[in-house]
């Protein structure tokens, strides 16, 4: 029998997380906003001289383009560190999913072999999609430039439903790599293939699921908008503020800015509680869909044993990609195995299950 | 003989964690590089900078460009040849750190036969892949003309797919080579070839490492560009202050901007040298696992 995975239990996954694990979400957001102002502040002194107000548009695109060259350098050499934050965020999640009854210390954030892993994952499957969406593309205008030339009519229809095509290849491409960076953290080595081979049959539960989060994430934006408006609106009428009479330059707000730090300071608590639950979003529906997967049925995490009782491990021979992964951190840098307490999920991740094992590992 | 492409794309991050004076020492002779260099042609390369630098958001004449191509060939004349064979020093070493582990002096740096032997092998790769990409593209564009006579749409198309075609060649030929430096350590040889029948129905495995290997390259890349960027805007701006010191002296341009220079340079040389290991000791490990070689 096919395993499959529940979407209903998925998608709960970052909620039981936000109602078990909400100072872990704090902590995860906070992390990302304050790496999202510290880089995102150099722009500061860019953007506080730029002349505001009618008639003023030429003098700050002027004044824009000459600073944004500068800036940008820096701000680009340090958007790293935003993605970083991110990434940490990403597997914190994704490790407090899997252990759904452990706190931990550190709000589950680790540097290690799972992080690599999964940032190496995340940047060859952007580079590989991307291009193999712009070549596909290259194709498709090549062909209707080829068409053109003989029938316009056809070469419209031909361009549009070849752009359609991509659209749905792109997507579907999208759905069958998306369980590779789960699983990797899960078994703890590149899983290319086994994530691949995963995500098998699960084209139109995974769309249901990324479309479900979708939704939702923008149900909880909008929510999360009307707070922070809230708490700005009462903060600014609450101190008895008024806008200033004359604005020439973004700097001409910053008394104002100054006055609102209390609100603006408050505020940030919503915000970063929405952000951690942004990563747990993306990261738990996931984890918690390959953790099904690999397990062979629906099972979820939240009625997997804890950590008291030791998690099933298959009797069968020993998963070789796990064993290679253990054999080769024998003498390799620290793994978050090395780091972090035991997880009873890790002993989880040699399920029995039949799939392939990945090309990469053993040769 | 148990090969484990995603075990060998680590094999960087091993060198770096059992060896890490290796690392030392790989740092230390791309600062002699660069320091060898920038005492020979510092002045220069400040003028240099300082033209290309001018002629940025202008329409430069025929004259500039040729100048400027002048002096970047008679720059490319000196760092090619010293790169050459910084390059084989540096190769060579990253594969005996994995090949023979427990020689860990000086880095396992050497000057000697295995590194002339890796000069030439790299170098005759080079032309070997050159000329196979040179071939390949001028076969792409001659079909892509004889397109054109039909239609400008069909060349397009043509020269997309046997552009892609050639692409996936040449990434064949060059996984199929690419143990030529370990085998050339390891035997003692020159057998730029020899690479081929050991790489027979491992192309996707190496492949796969390559990619993940490529990729912690980058993130490596990325740190490194993190953690330089602090440290050359504290120390005054690195190499992109260069231009400034138009027309002084080497002597001169060091009395007022080396610590910065240092800086910046003993940064990129650290991260030079962690950008190596990640990249190269995969291919060396992949040589030991499918030669069955112990790890001792």
């Amino acid at each position: 029998m096919k395993p499959t995975f529940s979407i209903g239990d998925a998608i709960a996954a970052p909620f039981s997380l936000l109602k078990k694990k909400p100072l872990s979400l704090l902590v995860w957001g906070f992390l990302t906003i304050a790496a999202a102002i510290g880089v995102y502040s150099q722009l500061i002194p860019m953007l506080a001289g730029l002349p505001v107000g009618p008639g003023e548009g030429t003098a700050a695109l002027d004044h824009y383009v000459l600073d944004s060259g500068r800036m940008s350098l820096t701000v680009n050499a340090l958007t790293p560190l935003v993605y970083l934050a991110i990434l940490l965020g990403w597997t914190a999640a994704a490790r407090a999913t899997l252990s759904p009854g452990r706190g931990d210390a550190f709000a589950f954030l680790r540097i290690g072999m799972d992080e690599l892993r999964v940032a190496v994952v995340y940047v060859a499957w952007f580079i590989g999609w991307y291009l193999i969406v712009l070549v596909t593309m290259l194709i498709g205008a090549a062909l209707g430039f080829a068409v053109w030339s003989a029938d316009q009519t056809a070469a419209i229809i031909i361009m549009v439903v070849y752009g359609l095509g991509v659209m749905v290849g792109a997507t579907w491409l999208f759905l069958r790599l998306c369980l590779i960076a789960p699983v990797s953290l899960i078994v703890k080595d590149f899983a290319f293939a086994r994530g691949w081979a995963l995500s098998k049959g699960q084209v139109l539960k995974l769309l249901g699921l990324n479309l479900l989060m979708w939704l939702i994430s923008i149900a909880m934006q909008l929510g999360l908008f009307l707070v922070v408006g809230a708490i700005l609106v009462t903060g600014f009428f609450g101190l008895g503020l008024s806008w200033p009479q004359s604005v020439e330059t973004p700097a001409d707000l910053i008394p104002l800015a100054r006055q609102m730090l209390v609100p603006g300071a408050i505020a940030l608590i919503p915000l970063a509680l929405y952000q951690g639950w942004a990563i747990a979003l993306s990261a738990a529906p996931a984890i918690n869909a390959a953790r099904q997967l690999l397990d062979g049925g629906t099972a979820s995490p939240s009625v997997l044993p804890e950590a008291s009782a030791p998690a099933v491990t298959a009797p069968t021979a020993p998963d070789p990609v796990v064993t290679g992964v253990e054999a080769a951190e024998a003498g390799d840098p620290p793994s978050t195995r090395d780091v972090a307490p035991a997880d009873p999920s890790d002993e989880t991740t040699s399920t029995g299950d039949s799939s392939p094992v990945d090309p990469l590992s053993k040769s | 003989m148990t090969f484990s492409a995603t075990d060998a794309a680590f094999e960087g991050f091993r060198i770096v964690r059992s060896n890490p004076m290796a690392v030392v020492f790989w740092a230390v002779a791309y600062i002699l590089f660069f320091a060898v260099f920038f005492a020979a042609f510092g002045g220069s390369l400040a003028s240099l900078m300082a033209t290309t630098e001018g002629l940025e958001g202008t329409q430069p004449s025929q004259q500039d460009l040729a100048g400027l191509g002048q002096a970047y060939i008679g720059f490319l004349g000196v760092a090619l040849p010293l790169g050459l064979i910084l390059g084989a020093v540096l190769n060579a070493a990253v594969a005996r750190a994995v090949l023979k582990p427990g020689d860990k002096r000086f880095g396992s740096l050497r000057l000697g036969g295995d590194e002339l032997r890796v000069l030439a092998v790299s170098v005759t790769l080079a032309i070997v892949i050159g000329v196979a990409a040179l071939v390949l593209f001028a076969v792409v564009a001659v079909a892509a003309g004889v397109a054109a006579q039909t239609s400008q749409g069909l060349a397009v198309i043509v020269g997309i797919l046997l552009g892609l075609a050639s692409v996936v060649a040449l990434i064949w030929i060059s996984i199929r080579l690419s143990l030529a430096v370990p085998l050339t350590v390891a035997e003692k040889r020159i057998a730029p070839f020899a690479s081929f029948a050991l790489t027979r129905g491992k192309t996707l495995p190496l492949l796969g490492m390559a990619v993940i290997a490529g990729v912690m390259y980058i993130l490596v890349s990325m740190l490194g560009t993190i953690i330089a960027l602090p440290v050359t805007m504290a120390t005054g701006g690195g190499m992109a202050q260069l231009a400034e010191f138009d027309g002084q002296s080497t002597q001169q341009i060091l009395q007022v901007a080396g610590p910065g220079l240092i800086a910046w340079g003993v940064v990129n040389a650290v991260f030079s040298a962690l950008q190596l290991a990640v990249l190269q000791a995969p291919f060396s490990a992949a040589y030991r696992d499918l030669k069955g070689l112990a790890r001792d």
